[in-house]
């Protein structure tokens, strides 16, 4: 439970959002690309929207862990907003 | 072929929806209730980066390049990992800056310079027009191709052409312009949002991507077996190499990097995109939500793209139409309602970013070209009152200038290469974007030079080939380079001409713009004020932010009396429930709604949000000082928020210098806001008292109106007004009564309509003369509609304006009917009295003759009968005189009474006796009734008995045989009455009212004697003496005339 929760204080980390878009130009890019240069378009485009979906599901863990992160810090404001649902934070 | 009048049908009521929902939308963010503040809308609405050039686009593009298409797709999903940190400060900046757009973003980043802003606007215009080009190319031929017929010929177009046909370009140029000027230029908005604009575009959207996977489904399984199917006929097929990387090399992946370096800073810093992501974000937390919900739309957009491709190819269309495919294949194979739909999905992805587009850009263009120009330039003052107008005017400029380079420029460009070029032209905002939120020492000099030098090299290598193959410039210039260096030519900068002309521009305009950006931020340094905006950019998220995060303190604070105090100022400016709800509303947003008490954190942030909803009101600066002024802290409150304060300032880790610095410009902004405050309020004191006052005049000017309505209403004379046309405008009730008409058969009729053609026309010559302004009358008449003819004296008035001019005239009307029917009367009698007079002194006068000549030989008898008539002629001519001397003495006042003791009743006996035997000649019986002695009174006893024998006559006159006359005298009161009773014929009750009038006769008056002046000698005698005289009568049963006589005399002139 621990680590589960340390991981996902970890999704939170600028760090480690910078870590996965540099991990997605790569796969989405040359090199890892070529792999490709000699199989048919059909294997390339399984798998550049395999990626692609991998990264949106990534994403959605990442935006989640965020949120909650992001609510815990502003504790004594975003409580009620949780009890309302998605919160109306004013801006300006 | 589907008609051209049955798509622009659909087209408008499409729109018409669109346009409903988006009112509604903004009626519900007036009422409180903003319906784009979610995250499914914010993400939506970022998916206006799909526009045309997605939608048909990419299709084309992957039937000529195989996959080249998804990094376009693909840069912004990995970059969208970096969002939480990029995008958030974004957003918050635009939140403590009150950023409008990106110009305004990297404006205030780089020492709020109007230059900056300026340069990034001029970038944005010039960037842009290509993808405003490309939306109005894909609608244009779109919407030719859907209303063509399809022959089979897969290259035929040949439809009639239809009026809109042949001029849809234009056509497609103006909708777009009025659906933008609609949706998104209605109303200036300080914050420029635009909930219905941005809730129209999230549905947009979502029509688009639902069309897209009809088309895609459609034709992955109903034209085909599966995207399986697909893949293996293109395998079987010519084009079996598309798609694969086979034989691509190094200038290919080059080519895919650069697409999605593009694509990574298009997907934020195109205008368009900028202002759904940062400026019409109202919560941070929704970036979350679309930074996955946005990539899964742009991977549902795409899953069929190249099916799709590769379906038309093995249809047969050339791979020159691939832009058209997603249409072309539904024209060939479905029925008419599956093109439409794609069609509308189509114009809903253009739209909205033309929508968009045009809407920031005219901000931009507004806010940093033209009101600076307006503050330089004294004369354009006048547009400061007209800037809704300016954007309308930038707005249509806009999009025709798009129109114009989409027919002129990129007429021959395939869709997705146009949209690349706006790309790379933007991508010139991000080393000072990124720079600025990052990097502490980049500065407005660096700034400037980097986007100068990186869009100079992208209008070089991008533009000016565009223009030699228009042939604008010489071909020698890409062939050779300018003069004669072909290492500068535009197609193959420094010899590098292995790359596509795209990639150069990446590498080249980014290599410039890097380093001029990061070379001009060191040798020119920062100021101390780019100093401080830079920490505060850099730092935004390290900032606690609102100080309510983690600093609320113990809760003391009485919830109730502060909500009071809050009410108590909201509602010198709202009424007491709007007050209450607008406290209700900010106390439910800073979430102490259920609360009692609360920290003095809590508190900042209640005065923080009611200011912001009085500002919306009343402005920033007017809110600011009536919060400092209304709301008091007391003295504990006051003490904990210097201790918060403080922690927060120690939490900042500032030097005292940076402390002082920033405390300096902040007193200053202070200094600044109430000194604007205090002018807004003088103003609007002013404007307070001009009100009062108007409002004072306009009620003296009604009660005068209504005065002087009465007045004209109730005058005796008739009152007539008309225009500078002679168009009669108002006549009174008099004026009406006189011509018997009402006011409706008058009004907008020329006053010849009642005065007669040949009158008016006189009359018209005789006011021509008339000398200078001299007010002249003039005798009228006309035939009212009762039938009688009425005169009238005409005064006429010319109404000038203040410059002299006519503007009218208005005419007084008096009635001298009565006048006339006297003047008759008068002469008519004069005639009678000449008349009579003749005939007495021509009898006098051949007696006379007669004695004269035969006295010798006449008899006495004779002689006496001659006098005795002599006398009697005479006698009765010097009555006659008597009669005319009084009337003359009546007429011009002369009327002189000499008053005497008189005994009524020896007077009214003395006249019974004398006309006795007159009533007896007549076989009328005369009686007289007095009761009790009659007082003496003081009168003038021939004139009385005048009265008496004129009455007593008249019943004489006008009674039948074996009648009574009777006369009656009684005293009653102050006074003594007379009565003359008859039982003769009486008088009509129409000419009772005109009984005592001189010279009024009765009906039937030339039958009878009398000149009609006895009964108005009657009444002046009587009224001489301060009596009255009055008559009452019945028609056939007799009249009675009783006359009132005073006892005492009072002092009445004769």
């Amino acid at each position: 439970m621990k680590r589960l929760k340390r991981l996902k204080r970890l999704l939170c980390r600028s760090e480690y959002h910078a870590l996965l878009f540099c991990l997605g130009f790569v796969l989405m890019n040359w090199p890892f690309l070529s792999i490709f240069q000699h199989k048919s378009p059909e294997n390339l485009f399984r798998y550049l929207f395999s990626v692609w979906g991998a990264a949106i599901l990534l994403l959605l863990i990442v935006g989640g862990s965020c949120k909650r992160a992001f609510l815990e810090e502003n504790a004594g404001e975003e409580k009620d907003k949780r009890d309302k649902g998605d919160g109306r934070k004013r801006d300006d | 072929m589907i008609d051209a009048r049955i798509v622009l049908l659909v087209f408008c009521i499409y729109m018409g929806f669109l346009f409903l929902l988006a009112r509604w939308a903004e009626r519900s963010s007036t009422g409180g209730r903003s319906r784009t503040n979610n995250p499914l809308v914010y993400s939506l609405s970022l998916a206006v980066y799909c526009t045309a050039w997605t939608y048909y686009g990419s299709v084309g593009k992957a039937a000529s390049s195989g996959m080249l298409f998804l990094p376009i797709y693909l840069g912004p999903t990995a970059s969208i990992f970096l969002w939480w940190i990029i995008l958030r400060k974004l957003v918050r900046l635009k939140g403590s800056h009150r950023i409008t757009s990106i110009a305004d973003f990297i404006s205030a980043r780089y020492d709020k310079s109007q230059f900056v802003a300026a340069l990034v606007t001029v970038m944005a215009i010039v960037g842009i027009m290509p993808y405003i080009a490309l939306q109005l190319k894909a609608i244009t031929s779109t919407f030719l191709i859907i209303t063509g017929p399809y022959s089979g010929d897969l290259l035929a177009n040949t439809a009639p052409d239809s009026w809109i046909r042949s001029h849809v370009g234009p056509l497609v140029t103006c909708l777009m312009i009025a659906f933008t000027l609609v949706f998104g230029v209605r109303r200036l908005d300080p914050t420029e949002r635009h909930e219905g604009m941005v809730m129209a575009l999230a549905v947009e959207c979502v029509v688009k991507l639902a069309a897209f996977l009809v088309v895609g489904i459609f034709v992955s399984y109903f034209l085909y077996d599966g995207v399986g199917d697909i893949f293996s006929r293109l395998a079987a097929s010519p084009f079996r190499d598309l798609g694969s990387l086979q034989g691509k090399d190094t200038s290919y992946y080059f080519t895919w990097c650069n697409y999605l370096i593009l694509s990574m800073s298009a997907i934020l810093l195109l205008p368009r995109q900028f202002h759904v992501a940062v400026v019409e974000n109202h919560d941070e937390t929704h970036i979350l939500t679309a930074m996955w919900l946005f990539p899964l739309y742009m991977l549902l957009i795409n899953i069929f793209v190249f099916p799709i491709a590769a379906a038309g190819l093995l249809s047969g269309y050339p791979v020159s139409e691939a832009d058209t495919f997603v249409l072309r294949l539904p024209l060939l194979h479905g029925g008419p309602w599956l093109p439409l739909l794609v069609f509308i999905g189509g114009f809903s992805a253009t739209a909205g970013m033309v929508m968009i587009s045009s809407v920031t850009i005219s901000t931009m263009v507004t806010n940093h070209l033209l009101l600076p120009l307006i503050e330089e330039i004294d004369c354009l003052g006048f547009l400061r009152r007209h800037l809704l107008k300016c954007r309308w005017g930038v707005v249509m400029a806009f999009i025709s200038l798009g129109y114009w380079s989409a027919e002129k420029i990129f007429e021959t460009e395939m869709l997705v290469n146009i949209g690349l070029i706006s790309f790379a032209a933007v991508l010139q905002f991000a080393p000072a974007i990124l720079g600025g939120l990052f990097w502490r020492k980049g500065s407005k000099a660096g700034a400037i030079m980097g986007m100068s030098a990186g869009f100079a090299v992208w209008c070089y290598t991008q533009m000016v080939p565009s223009f030699v193959r228009k042939g604008w410039l010489s071909l020698s210039l890409l062939r050779e380079g300018p003069w004669g260096l072909g290492f500068l030519s535009p197609d193959g900068l420094l010899g590098m001409s292995a790359l596509d002309p795209l990639s150069q521009t990446v590498l080249w305009s980014m290599m410039f713009n890097v380093t001029f950006y990061i070379l001009g931020s060191l040798f020119f340094g920062v100021s101390a004020r780019e100093q401080s905006i830079a920490e505060e950019f850099a730092g935004i998220l390290d900032r606690p932010g609102p100080i309510s995060r983690s600093r609320h303190g113990e809760a003391y604070i009485d919830l109730a009396a502060k909500r009071e105090e809050i009410e108590t100022l909201l509602s010198r400016y709202y009424s007491e429930g709007e007050a209450a709800v607008i406290v209700a509303r900010c106390i439910e947003e800073v979430g102490i709604n259920d609360a009692s008490l609360i920290s003095i954190t809590h508190l900042i942030e209640l005065h923080d949000a009611v200011e912001k909803y009085l500002a919306g009101a009343i402005g920033t600066a007017a809110a600011y000082r009536a919060l400092r002024q209304g709301l008091v802290l007391a003295p504990r409150e006051e003490e904990d928020l210097s201790k918060v304060y403080t922690q927060i300032l120690a939490d900042f880790r500032l030097t005292p210098a940076e402390l002082q610095s920033k405390i300096d410009y902040h007193q200053e902004k202070e200094c600044l806001l109430m000194e604007q405050a205090r002018e807004l309020e003088e103003k609007v004191e002013a404007l307070k008292a001009e009100i009062l006052e108007r409002r004072r005049v306009q009620e003296a000017l009604r009660e005068s109106e209504e005065r002087f309505r009465g007045l004209v209403e109730n005058m005796n004379e008739g009152l007539e007004i008309e225009d500078e046309r002679g168009m009669i405008t108002y006549v009174n009730k008099t004026l009406c009564n006189m011509l018997g008409c009402g006011r409706d058969t008058l009004i907008g009729k020329p006053a010849a309509h009642f005065l007669g053609a040949a009158q008016w026309n006189r009359l018209k010559e005789q006011m021509a003369n008339r000398k200078g302004s001299d007010v002249e009358s003039y005798e009228v008449s006309w035939v009212s509609n009762e039938g009688h003819t009425v005169w009238a004296i005409m005064s006429p008035v010319p109404i000038l304006g203040i410059a002299g001019n006519y503007r009218g005239r208005f005419a007084v009307f008096i009635d001298i009917s009565n006048l006339k029917g006297l003047e008759r009367e008068k002469a008519n009698m004069i005639s009678m009295f000449a008349h009579d007079m003749k005939s007495s002194l021509a009898g006098i006068h051949g007696l006379a003759l007669r004695l004269l000549s035969k006295a010798a030989t006449m008899e006495e008898g004779k002689k006496t009968e001659h006098l005795r008539i002599i006398n009697k002629e005479a006698s009765k001519l010097e009555s006659l005189v008597d009669d005319f001397l009084e009337f003359s003495r009546l007429e011009t006042g002369r009327l002189k009474l000499n008053f005497g003791s008189v005994s009524l009743d020896k007077e009214l006996l003395e006249v019974f006796e004398a006309y006795q035997i007159r009533a007896a000649q007549k076989d009328l019986k005369l009686e007289l009734s007095i009761g009790e002695a009659l007082p003496i009174i003081q009168a003038d006893v021939n004139r009385l008995r005048r009265v008496f024998t004129n009455l007593l006559d008249n019943s004489l006159k006008f009674s039948g045989e074996r009648g009574t006359i009777t006369i009656a005298a009684e005293e009653s009161g102050p006074e003594v009455i007379v009565r003359i009773m008859d039982d003769g014929i009486g008088i009509a009750p129409e000419e009772v009212p005109y009984i005592f009038d001189l010279f009024h006769r009765g009906r039937d008056s030339e039958k009878r004697e009398g000149y009609g002046i006895g009964l108005a000698t009657v009444k002046a005698i009587v009224e001489g003496h301060g009596g009255r005289v009055h008559v009452s009568s019945r028609l056939g049963m007799g009249t009675t005339f009783t006359i009132s006589l005073p006892k005492q005399q009072k002092t009445r002139g004769d």
